[in-house]
């Protein structure tokens, strides 16, 4: 009986330690010349977009899930890429 | 891609459980008219290969290496056959998330198996590229694929 109060405190140790999630800090990145960010309609819808591929990164490592980076182009308000 | 492919269930849903995401306009001032597209029959779904130029899908592990990069549209049978590959090369390359000694020489060969297997032009060309060199989410170059455009074939 006396080896429960043990475990319990183990297990409340254990998750004490665990990292926090990192959080979502990162500012929007585009290259180009216009230099300016665009969202595009379908924008946190389905996919969960994250802005930066640094910020996708730590939480991927976070997640133990792969980073997906995906390149487009092209006036994002038009039907383009 | 944006539009189509990932607007779908089936990717949207295994995307999520096995991908953090992120995109990245590399020509954000470029103009692509509406309609452009409906005169080549692109309403129903992308043709794989198409706009390579303008499109790569990056699957990456969280340490920066590159597991596959493909360049233009693809349909969601197509990109989930992708994310599958990364998937596995990624539990090949890497024993309890840490990297393994011979984890290039995996990647290089499953690039080159992949090349000579895949009947597609662009698909090919590209795990060949793949197979030749390592990236990483940082050296990664954003014109990699643009000389290997297609034209419109049908598959």
């Amino acid at each position: 009986m006396r080896t429960l109060p043990l475990l319990a405190a183990l297990a409340l140790a254990a998750a004490a330690q665990e990292r926090p999630r990192p959080l979502c800090t990162c500012k929007p990145r585009e290259v180009g010349p216009s230099g300016s960010r665009v969202d595009w309609s379908g924008y946190r819808k389905g996919i969960d977009w994250h802005y930066s591929v640094d910020e996708a990164t730590r939480l991927a490592d976070y997640d133990k899930k792969l980073v997906f980076w995906f390149h487009l182009a092209g006036d994002l308000d038009k039907e383009g890429c | 891609m944006r539009t189509g492919t990932f607007s779908e269930a089936s990717v949207v849903k295994r995307i999520g459980e096995t991908c953090v995401s992120a995109w990245l306009n590399k020509r954000p001032a470029m103009k692509i008219p509406d309609g452009l597209y409906r005169g080549l029959g692109w309403s129903f779904r992308p043709n794989n290969g198409s706009a390579s130029h303008n499109l790569t899908s990056i699957l990456a592990h969280p340490d920066g290496t590159v597991l596959l990069a493909m360049p233009g549209a693809m349909d969601a049978p197509t990109f989930l056959e992708q994310l599958d590959f990364a998937l596995a090369l990624r539990d090949r390359m890497y024993e309890g998330g840490v990297r393994r000694k011979d984890a290039e020489e995996i990647r290089a060969a499953a690039h080159l198996k992949a090349a000579e297997s895949v009947r597609d032009r662009v698909r090919s060309a590209a795990y060949r590229r793949m197979a030749k060199q390592p990236f990483t989410i940082s050296t990664f170059p954003l014109d990699l694929f643009e000389d290997l455009q297609k034209v419109y074939s049908g598959n």
